[in-house]
């Protein structure tokens, strides 16, 4: 009779919590225990925040007790890891205690790291926390006139639609507030296009163009003048501001730096079709955690979650699988009042197609059906 | 994206090569290194992929 096999994940977000639920869905209790390992117990659905700033969301209604969210099945340690010992095949805790894994799943996500750009965390604003989605809201809803100027402080960054996104929706926003005329709005690119993906740029140039919003694009943040209200970047070129949102760098968790599995910017070398870390059989790596060149969102850490999953239960069954993650990433980028749907995988670009406003209501739906599915693994 | 990490680790007079399968990157780069104010030395096509050598000038 085959031994029981244990299945750490570290990191209770999207893509841990999806995987979790996926492999407890798929296993018995005697074929495996499955653990998550989460810092806070605090599940965020960062796609809300764009409208907890813009929007009418309730800051209360984008986070969950994981608790609440994790099948009955998997054991929650909400504890801090400190570190991941492969040649051990354990994970450290804070607290001391350890647990030893047959099966690791890395999903631990990206840190957000304002401080790698000088003068950021005085001078700008973002929304890429709960609480910094509230100061913003704040300070825009008291913006009447001047210059507000949207970029991005290093890349890569989670969603890399979003900045786009903010534009849209804050142009959309002042005009209905009848203020824009009052407001010079100016878009901050560090690639030489205004949107990441090469296929949609010209649907968003087009909006940006019809709507007055400025854009300059390789514009790579080095420093923020928070006196001079001022934004320097590295070819030189200098931008004043009244208000500015930039997005803050990113790296890869502090346990993966600390336990030398990430690269320079503390992301993991991972497989992009078996998702594997490179290296190793029995160690995984999903969601924002990886180094994968695809967009860090939700989407990517819902379908990797999946193969992952699939995989690891067809191995303890002693079932072949060989289930691979394509690139794929489906999602809805918000204009404002309409959205731009986008689906995409590693071999295939999205098509181009202007915003919709149907996108825009099922981008919403999903923001509340969530939890109830995708979290849930119901409905994959 | 990896050649403005490298520029930015670079010491000024440095030379650093970029290779690259991506086609963008023959017109992306040379744009961006023209507008950093620092020297593009060449493009060398390769089996597979180009090689985009630039001096760090400032």
């Amino acid at each position: 009779m085959s031994m029981r096999k244990n299945i750490v994940i570290v990191g209770g977000g999207p893509a841990g919590t999806i995987a979790a639920n996926l492999l407890a869905k798929k296993l018995k209790k005697e074929e495996a225990s499955i653990t998550v390992i989460d810092k806070t117990g605090k599940h965020v659905y960062e796609p809300g925040l764009l409208y907890v700033t813009l929007g009418d969301q309730d800051p209360k209604g984008i986070v969950k007790d994981e608790k609440d969210i994790l099948n009955k099945k998997v054991r929650l340690i909400v504890n801090e890891a400190t570190k991941i010992d492969t040649k051990k095949k354990m994970v450290e805790v804070k607290s001391g205690d350890r647990f030893n894994y047959d099966y690791l799943i890395i999903a631990t996500g990206a840190r957000l790291c304002p401080e790698e750009v000088p003068g950021l965390k005085e001078g700008a604003y973002h929304f890429y926390t709960i609480e910094e989605a509230i100061r913003l809201k704040k300070a825009l809803g008291n913006f009447e006139k001047g210059k507000i100027v949207i970029g991005v402080g290093g890349v890569p960054y989670k969603c890399p639609p979003a900045p786009a996104e903010i534009t849209c929706f804050l142009d959309y926003k002042l005009r209905k507030r009848k203020i824009r005329e009052r407001v010079d709005i100016h878009y901050l690119s560090p690639l030489p296009r205004v949107f990441p993906i090469e296929s949609i740029d010209p649907i968003v140039k087009e909006i940006f163009d019809k709507e007055e919003i400025k854009y300059t694009t390789f514009f790579n943040v080095e420093s923020v003048d928070p006196v001079r209200k001022e934004v320097h970047s590295l070819e030189g070129e200098t931008i004043g501001y009244d208000l500015l949102i930039l997005i803050p760098p990113h790296r890869g968790s502090k346990v993966i730096e600390d336990s030398g599995l990430g690269d320079r910017g503390g992301w993991v070398p991972t497989d992009r079709y078996t998702l594997k870390v490179k290296g190793y059989d029995d160690v995984y790596s999903i969601g924002d955690a990886t180094d994968l060149p695809i967009s860090k969102s939700g989407a990517a850490a819902h379908y990797e979650a999946k193969v992952v999953a699939n995989n690891i239960a067809s191995e303890i069954k002693g079932i072949e699988s060989h289930d691979k993650y394509n690139g794929k990433v489906i999602c809805m980028c918000d204009t404002g009042n309409k959205a731009i749907y986008l689906n995409f995988d590693y071999d295939h670009p999205p098509k181009p197609g202007h915003p919709r406003w149907i996108y825009r209501l099922l981008k919403l739906a999903f923001n509340k059906l969530y939890w109830h599915t995708v979290a849930k693994a119901r409905f994959l | 994206m990896e050649l403005i990490r490298a520029i930015r680790e670079a010491k000024v007079g440095e030379i650093i090569g970029v290779l690259s399968s991506d086609t963008g990157s023959k017109r992306d780069i040379p744009l961006w290194v023209s507008k950093a104010g620092h020297k593009l030395i060449g493009i060398y096509e390769k089996a597979g992929y180009a090689e985009i050598v630039v001096q760090k000038m400032k």
